[in-house]
């Protein structure tokens, strides 16, 4: 039975019913806590409310009450996306689904007494806890940047106003400008994330600005989809981009915010906008809650537990799991398997082997999309990769518009599979 | 014989999705009429019957693209299709007859009780 408005309140009837007897059915119910509400939290936490049909107490913590997708928020850079259509509301996670949304920060996890603590003074119990935390940056992995100067070089990397703030400064740089990228090192969320942006903000420059520069300041040898962004770059945007790679000074960069200087294997240059995109790490809470080894938090392929605690599950960026691309996609295949696990281990739900797969779109230009995936299983090691695809470069223009295309699907269906 | 009947059947599913969405099927549905000449099903993949709740376990790694309500933007609706309509669909991505790269990447790992599952999970969701 799918849980839909009419039958959740059917089932919401039944549990008032439930609790006019002696023993109160609400009280007794098992309760899930999942911390982060984007592509992990919010999936597992709609499919744990949608298949145990009322059995299972789900209670999501999220901050933001519009929550805005980092995946399509650099089309919005480019001018294909509005913003307000990558910006989701949680009410329908509230009002068909049973969920209890508290719009809070976790700051705080008590693993032994099995409570998590709220910044507004809240406490909650669980039996399970979900960690979808996304990431937070790693201090000083590049010298003169910090949090501070996010306003004066923003890294736009988890979406929002600093999306917004970075596309104001685009848009507003003098003729003839730089637009400079100070790309993250491996590894970190979504692979071509970096490389889809510079493609959009060369596509808006190329408009507006057609005499502007980009400079990307590389820390690695490679990076994904490489091939087909380059050639993509010298197809639509000759001339525009140049790449600083890591033996040439990409590696090691320091900015100087104030002055809006980037320091480069010793010499200073002048740009006008600076897009930071500093070194990651797992959301702050997975280390508060004792789950982390490093920067990251390692998991148990076949349910998505912590290696380190049997009762906390950790989902997508944050995850050390093996060989999946810290993604949207990725995140919301594993919030499957983890909602399946917990089910199984809290209602006695029947579990099925566990299955992975991931697939990243990325736009280069007009209808000129490119994309790589992969299929992945649960080994006692890690989630191993399978098999997996990658778009050709020399692609007929049709195929590359139909991958587009299909990004956009994409993009209709993750969104309601996780906000219904 | 099978795959007569699908070819009619599929053109006349391209047929009116194309009148549903001009956009971004057109190239997916022209795909799926010229390329599966000769492609058959066998009468015992046919036969088997699947397990509605595997199949409601295994959509969730469809709906991460395919949208659960049967919007087609960009991506063909699977919702409320025929079973035997959805298993020839995906046996042929399955033996290659029908080349899509994650269309295949997907099938070459469901086994034939798998598909029958989706199948019947699929036809039972109606929008």
């Amino acid at each position: 039975m799918k849980l839909n408005r009419r039958n959740f309140i059917s089932a919401s009837a039944g549990i008032a019913a439930t609790m006019s007897s002696p023993i109160v059915f609400g009280a007794s119910r098992p309760k899930v806590v999942v911390i982060g509400g984007g592509a992990g939290g919010a999936t597992a936490a709609r499919y744990i409310a949608k298949d145990s049909k009322g059995a299972i107490d789900v209670t999501l913590v999220e901050p933001t009450r519009s929550y805005y997708t980092c995946f399509f928020s650099n089309l919005y850079l480019g001018g294909f996306r509005d913003f307000d259509s990558i910006g989701h509301s949680y009410g329908k996670l509230a009002s068909d689904f049973g969920i209890n949304v508290v719009h809070d920060w976790a700051v705080d996890v008590d693993s032994s007494g099995k409570t998590v603590s709220l910044a507004g003074g809240g406490t909650l119990n669980y039996d399970k806890l979900i960690l979808s935390p996304g990431i937070d940056f790693v201090d000083n992995s590049v010298p003169g940047w910090d949090l501070s100067s996010q306003n004066k070089m923003p890294h736009s990397y988890k979406a929002g106003s600093q999306t917004q703030l970075l596309n104001a400064q685009i848009e507003n740089m003098r003729q003839g400008g730089t637009y400079c990228m100070v790309a993250p090192p491996n590894p970190y969320r979504c692979p071509p994330g970096p490389y889809e942006r510079v493609s959009m903000v060369a596509h808006k420059l190329k408009k507006i600005n057609p005499s502007a520069k980009i400079l990307i300041l590389e820390p690695k040898p490679k990076f994904s989809k490489q091939g087909l962004f380059e050639e993509g770059w010298n197809k639509h945007y000759a001339g525009m981009i140049e790449m600083i790679g890591p033996e040439m000074g990409g590696k090691g960069v320091e900015v100087r915010p104030a002055s809006m200087e980037v320091i480069v294997d010793g010499e200073s240059e002048k740009v006008d906008v600076c897009n930071v995109i500093p070194a990651m790490k797992a959301g702050k809470i997975a280390e508060l809650a004792g789950v982390t080894d490093g920067n990251w938090a390692p998991t148990i392929a076949h349910t998505m537990q912590s290696r380190k605690n049997s009762d906390i599950h950790i989902l997508g960026d944050a995850a050390a799991q093996g060989d999946m691309p810290k993604s949207g996609f990725s995140a919301n295949s594993q919030a499957k398997v983890c909602a399946m696990a917990v089910r199984g281990e809290l209602t006695d739900s029947k579990v099925f082997p566990a299955k992975f797969s991931n697939t990243c779109w990325s736009l280069v230009d007009t209808n000129d999309g490119i994309k790589v995936g992969a299929s992945y299983e649960a080994t006692d090691e890690k989630i191993a990769k399978v098999s997996g695809f990658v778009s050709k470069t020399g692609e007929d223009a049709s195929v590359r518009k139909a991958t587009y295309e299909e990004s956009l699907g994409w993009y209709a269906g993750i969104t309601s599979d996780m906000f219904g | 014989m099978y795959n007569l009947i699908m070819k009619s059947l599929i053109l006349v599913l391209s047929i009116s999705i194309l009148c549903l969405n001009p956009f971004g099927f057109y190239v997916l549905a022209s795909e799926q009429v010229n390329e599966e000449d000769g492609f058959e099903v066998s009468d015992e993949i046919l036969a088997i019957v699947g397990d509605i709740d595997y199949g409601e376990y295994l959509s969730s790694e469809c709906t991460t693209c395919h949208h659960a309500q049967g919007l087609d933007e960009g991506i063909p609706s699977i919702t409320g299709w025929p079973i035997e309509s959805f298993v020839w669909a995906l046996h042929s991505y399955k033996s290659g007859a029908r080349n899509h790269p994650i269309m295949e990447m997907i099938t070459q790992r469901l086994s034939n009780e798998e598909i029958a599952s989706l199948a019947i999970f699929f036809e039972s969701i109606n929008n």
